[in-house]
């Protein structure tokens, strides 16, 4: 027990003080603070830029591990962390943690054992959000729970939903004021989706907009045809963005089910594959804008919405900048989600222009049909996903995480019958049947349908016909391409760039790259022998800045030299 | 085994009954008064670095929270030890531990920071279960340690 001195025991009743909160005001205000990280986008605008710059083009090559946490779980981790004044929090599976930044040494570890049976894909967590003292965290089993931030004991455990019935949580929720947004995913199991505000003190739920209609009655359930609204999905499974100017919460929705097929919901299907801004008192909408239409093709908008200020056309202008998963960059404005420009930013081929309104045009010829065909650009896993892009105002460059080059067959098939809990994915095989996909198509056993590989393995296999992963540098005022920084495979990481105008990412090989932000010049690199599927954040304690990268089933901080 | 089994059908019934004898009213205003949340949590009020009240009622019998209030050194919970760190500089850092290791000991001090100290900064460390707290053994009447221990008792938690 005794190490070192030998010291007198105290009597410990003192005047105790509380630390610092994390108030309403502190998030607003986040980048006066960069040395924190306090949302899931590093802000309301959700832009992934630090002002911090000790790390530089002329250091950033020293960088060298600090530390290192690995969760009792295996499965990739796609969380991004919060800091807090040096305490860094983050999930995974079953268990949250607070943790020294600087050291990555344990204060607790707050355990809900989320049910195994619950995992419909990936037991996900995309992260924390914080208020006051509080984190909260919505497990993918339904809960939604506020932790004591000081100690790791639940303050409250709700339960949202009854996951039986199709609904995941995946999300980091999003604090603005006193509330707690954050909405399901349904993994193309039908359950309508929604976006919600819970009591920040108490959980109670303060509003909800679905995503999908709920009645007959409502206008969206005209745009489905019959009574498919009823199994509309919808879900949300990124977090959203917040604009205080006009109060609006932008979150996108994921797409229709039956996903893959449908034919049984003819019209537009709203609200899928949307943009949607939300009042965010009272959850009414303010305005939407549809990418894609009547989707077929599994294109979620789950892409974080990112707010930014550019000069357009002379002008300075609030806007919402989206590369969408259906291939196309799009710039819309942040008061009324009129459409000012879509340019693809990789190989596609299903949509031959907008109409003014920015409704875009499908090639008829490219309507997916049964087993496997015909090969649409890009593909079911789309020139991007749900991977935080960053936005730096000091370039005024846009950085994606891509894939270009890259297409495949529709995986249209049967329509299930819908039940709760069950696949309503419209992928379904009669059966003896094989598989519709790459195999069908005829494009070759690359894995062009299927999204490659995941994971390091053996990339020196691939060719660059079977498509490839960048980190891609989009001019919003254009949506040109800049630059380019290539990948032998795919990437889902996440993106973040920094006043010093490096830019970190990384990919399915395990690389952990900072590339120089104005032309894509590689800085440094490092491998962490797993997908990199999380987005990466810096912060700094005691003056020193970090920055902090999930690989694999890993957790990973690097600094430079003591 | 009859025996053992009468026994505990006993202590079990005898439990609740010790915590009626109180008033928990009046307890809840000793605990007010005596200033117990300058180190404990009740609900969202106090301090986080003693032990949490909020559901002790649940956690622990009448009899063992009478034990806490007059003899307090009698059981101090693994997590709920303090540490005192002493630096090189013979400054002194104190709060509830809550991990250490090694090379290093982390900590919730008095103003509610979470802190990790590496010890090639520090002289040394002690880990302390005694004298945490202070006993209200003569501080508190026979039937005010009753209503102190009622009102614990009926903490249950807030869900």
């Amino acid at each position: 027990m005794m190490r070192g001195a030998r010291l007198v025991p105290l009597a410990l009743v003192a005047a105790f003080l509380p630390a610092q909160q994390v108030t309403s005001d502190r998030i607003l205000h986040a980048s006066s603070e960069p040395q924190n990280w306090l949302t899931y986008g590093g802000g309301y605008a959700s832009n992934r830029y630090s002002l911090l710059t000790k790390l530089n083009r002329n250091n950033v090559g020293d960088l060298k591990l600090k530390w290192v946490w690995r969760p009792r779980y295996t499965e990739k981790m796609e969380a991004t962390p919060i800091v807090v004044d040096g305490v860094l929090y983050t999930v995974q599976n079953s268990e949250a943690v607070a943790m020294d930044a600087a050291t990555g040494r344990i204060f607790w570890t707050f355990h809900y054992n989320v049910p195994p049976q619950s995992n419909q894909y990936l037991m996900v967590v995309k992260g924390l959000a914080i208020s006051g003292n509080s984190l909260f965290w919505a497990t993918y089993d339904g809960h939604l729970i506020s932790i004591d931030a000081k100690t790791g004991v639940a303050n409250w455990n709700h339960t949202v939903f009854d996951w039986h019935q199709g609904y995941q949580f995946n999300t980091a929720p999003l604090v603005v004021k006193d509330k707690v947004i954050v909405g399901p995913a349904t993994n193309e199991e039908g359950a309508n989706c929604w976006v919600a505000a819970f009591d920040a003190k108490t959980g109670k739920e303060l509003w909800r907009f679905y995503t999908a209609p709920t009645s007959a009655d409502q206008p969206e359930s005209k745009t489905w045809a019959d009574e498919s609204w009823k199994h509309g999905g919808s879900p949300i499974w990124v977090t959203g963005s917040y604009d205080p100017e006009t109060n609006l919460t932008f979150w996108g929705t994921g797409n229709p089910n039956a996903g893959w097929n449908g034919d049984n919901r003819a019209g537009d299907n709203l609200y899928s594959d949307c943009v949607i801004a939300l009042d965010a008192d009272t959850g009414k909408l303010k305005w939407h804008y549809q990418f894609t239409p009547h989707d077929e093709m599994d294109w979620d908008s789950v892409q974080v919405p990112v707010l930014a200020t550019i000069n357009w056309q002379g002008q300075p202008r609030k806007v919402v900048l989206w590369a969408n998963r259906n291939g196309f960059f799009y710039v819309l404005d942040r008061g009324t989600g009129k459409f000012l420009l879509g340019k693809a930013f990789v190989k596609q081929n299903w949509n031959v222009g907008f109409d003014e309104a920015g409704r875009p045009m499908k090639n008829p010829a490219l309507d997916p049909k049964p087993m496997g065909g015909p090969y649409v650009e890009p593909g079911t896993q789309g020139g991007t996903n749900w991977y935080s892009p960053s936005f730096s105002p000091r370039t005024g460059l846009f950085y994606v995480s891509a894939w270009d080059n890259y297409g495949g067959p529709s995986s249209k098939g049967i329509i299930q019958e819908w039940k709760p809990g069950g696949k309503y994915s419209g992928n379904g095989r009669p059966p003896g049947q094989a598989a519709a996909g790459r195999a069908a198509a005829g494009r070759g056993a690359a894995g062009r349908g299927a999204g490659g590989r995941r994971g390091p393995g053996n990339p020196g296999l691939r060719t660059e016909d079977e498509g490839y992963g960048a980190i891609r540098a989009i001019d919003p005022l254009t949506g040109e391409k800049k630059w380019d920084f290539k990948m032998t495979d795919y990437t889902e990481s996440g993106l973040l760039t920094t006043a010093a105008d490096i830019i970190f990412g990384g990919d399915r090989d395990g690389t952990f790259v900072s590339l120089d932000a104005r032309t894509g010049e590689m800085l440094w690199h490092t491998n962490l022998g797993g997908t990199v599927a999380s987005g990466p954040v810096t912060y700094e304690v005691n003056g020193r800045q970090y920055v902090a990268i999930c690989a694999d089933n890993a957790l990973y901080a690097f600094g430079l030299p003591d | 085994m009859l025996k053992r089994v009468a026994l505990a059908v006993l202590v079990l019934a005898a439990a609740p009954l010790f915590a009626q004898d109180g008033d928990a009213a009046k307890g809840k205003e000793l605990v007010a008064a005596n200033g117990c949340t300058r180190c404990h949590r009740i609900g969202d009020t106090g301090s986080r670095v003693g032990p949490n009240l909020t559901d002790i009622g649940d956690r622990r019998t009448p009899d063992r929270l009478e034990t806490s209030i007059l003899q307090p050194d009698a059981e101090v919970l693994p997590e709920n030890r303090f540490v005192l760190v002493t630096m090189k500089d013979g400054t002194t850092v104190r709060g509830r531990l809550l991990n250490h290791d090694a090379i290093s000991v982390q900590l919730l001090d008095g103003k509610e920071q979470l802190r990790s100290i590496e010890l090639k900064d520090a002289k040394g460390y002690q880990i302390l279960t005694k004298g945490l707290m202070p006993s209200f053994q003569g501080k508190l009447s026979p039937e005010q340690v009753k209503d102190v221990v009622a009102y614990l008792s009926s903490l249950k938690g807030s869900e």
